[in-house]
């Protein structure tokens, strides 16, 4: 066996495992996800020390979780914790059983992984960089240049978090079904915030940026295959696809081209369609949501690929629907924008002077909407004014040149 | 003495209030300064979760907030 194909192996485990493996781990080490991921590191450095040598085994997954929990064993056994959590090991197999010989299968429990990143009694802040971690195994520096943090900061706060998943007695557990909808909007939330972390602060220029919204289509095709008839899980899918899709088209040689002026022929086709039917698999269940319809205005602007135009009837309905199952205020000014296409921008302009003041000082997507309708309407000195406000607020170089381009423009 | 325990740092605190029916969790101690000790009570249950359904329960919780914090226990420092 070749270094390389046991390298490739070993990857394509820690990409598409990680999560699989930890849950399983800390789920029987007492709640210790930071334990665990020590001991899931040991594992793979024993992996990328044995496998060239040794050869790949049958089962890598299973290798890796037996190296891993007999890791975790040791820890605990040197540890004082040692007897409050070797009961919970009593479980473990012997030296001598390994199921990556013996073809034993293991459950995936990401699901709890994700409830327990997303419970209530975590810091909403900080359930997408912990999710981003366990269920992904992305590491800490990386997320903090997502999230414009410091890495001693994000490390600290994903520190702080396990702490208290461990030390509180977070279950590792699906909630009941009387708490089950609200929490699981929670996790789909944290699945969202992973995507538009990525999508408006640092959107995808150039090789290693920040970028984590390919991540988040990972953590939300994970979200699917685990409750595939969840319609608002397939709903946060097929959103996070339509967007992704037109990445290329979005950031044009380091420049910002809005939605309306993309040129169509640079959206990923494939991952539209991928998108297109994931939706109607949603539809087919008849429980409309925030995402489903998120995904819906999406998918009529990604008919303009087709038609050459779009349908902003369509779209106003549409964020007429989603104003009514979310208090967000994106929605409210996406039907502002919506508005402004099908009764004028003056229209659009009284939309948005509806919405509550208090809420909108720091609000870029609000300043940037405002200045634009302001700009159609003519009124160019409050254009103007709006235009710096929103390039002020947001944190994307981009985006920023493209706000301040249009006082010229 | 009568009896007494040490409490788990305050970063592992968590916050029931009930408002308008509707249980709210928050991460953390209870934060207003103006807010002050009531009470307490010690119950032994297997996860955060139960300890919350508790907490839920205390009168406290609809007018006030009941924090939730793990005792210590032997063997932790």
């Amino acid at each position: 066996m070749s270094d390389s194909s046991s390298d490739q192996v070993l990857e394509l485990a820690v990409r598409s495992s990680y999560g699989k493996l930890l849950s399983f781990v800390a789920a029987r080490a007492g709640g210790d996800l930071a334990a665990a991921e020590d001991a899931l590191s040991d594992a793979f450095v024993a992996a990328l020390r044995q496998w060239p040598i040794e050869g790949i085994p049958h089962k890598p997954e299973a290798w890796l979780l037996v190296t891993a929990r007999r890791r975790l064993m040791d820890f605990q056994r040197r540890s004082a914790r040692s007897q409050i959590h070797a009961a919970s090991l009593q479980d473990s197999p012997s030296p001598g059983e390994h199921p990556a010989q013996s073809g034993e299968d293991f459950p995936d429990e990401r699901l709890k992984l994700m409830f327990v990143c997303a419970h209530p009694a975590i810091d909403p802040a900080v359930r997408t960089p912990l999710m981003l971690q366990t269920v992904l195994g992305i590491e800490a520096e990386r997320i903090a240049r997502a999230f414009l943090s410091s890495p001693t900061a994000m490390s600290q706060r994903l520190v702080r978090a396990k702490a208290k998943i461990r030390d509180a007695g977070i279950p590792f557990a699906v909630p009941e079904p009387a708490e089950w909808s609200e929490r699981f909007r929670d996790v789909l939330d944290a699945i969202y915030a992973a995507f538009t972390t990525g999508w408006e602060d640092s959107p995808g220029i150039g090789v290693g940026s920040a970028d984590l919204s390919t991540e988040a289509v990972w953590l939300a095709r994970v979200i699917v295959d685990l409750l595939p008839a969840e319609p608002e899980a397939l709903g946060l899918l097929a959103l996070v696809l339509y967007c992704h899709a037109r990445r290329a088209a979005r950031i044009c040689a380091g420049r910002f081209v809005p939605l309306p002026e993309q040129d169509t022929s640079l959206w990923d086709r494939s991952l539209i369609a991928e998108a297109e039917s994931v939706l109607g698999r949603a539809a087919e269940k008849r429980q409309w949501g925030r995402f489903q319809l998120e995904a819906a205005i999406q998918s009529v602007h990604a008919q303009r690929a087709i038609s050459g135009s779009t349908d902003w009837a369509a779209i106003v309905s549409l964020y007429e629907g989603l104003t009514q199952c979310t208090a967000a205020l994106g929605a409210r000014i996406g039907l502002a924008v919506a508005l402004s296409q099908t009764c004028g921008a003056g229209c659009g302009l009284d939309a948005l002077d509806s919405l509550p003041t208090e809420s909108l000082a720091n609000h870029q997507p609000y300043w940037a909407a405002r200045a634009h309708l302001l700009r159609n309407l003519g009124r160019t000195d409050e254009a103007r004014k709006a235009y710096q406000r929103a390039s002020g607020l947001t944190s994307s170089p981009a985006i920023r040149e493209f706000l301040l381009g249009q006082l010229t423009g | 003495m009568v009896s007494g325990a040490g409490l788990q740092p305050p970063e592992t605190a968590t916050t029931v209030r009930i408002r308008d029916g509707k249980r709210e969790v928050h991460d953390g101690p209870y934060a207003e300064s103006r807010e002050m000790l009531g009470g307490f009570f010690v119950v032994e249950v297997p996860n955060l979760d139960v300890a919350l359904e508790w907490a839920a329960r205390s009168p406290s919780s609809e007018y006030g907030s009941t924090e939730v914090r793990p005792v210590l226990t032997r063997g932790e420092d």
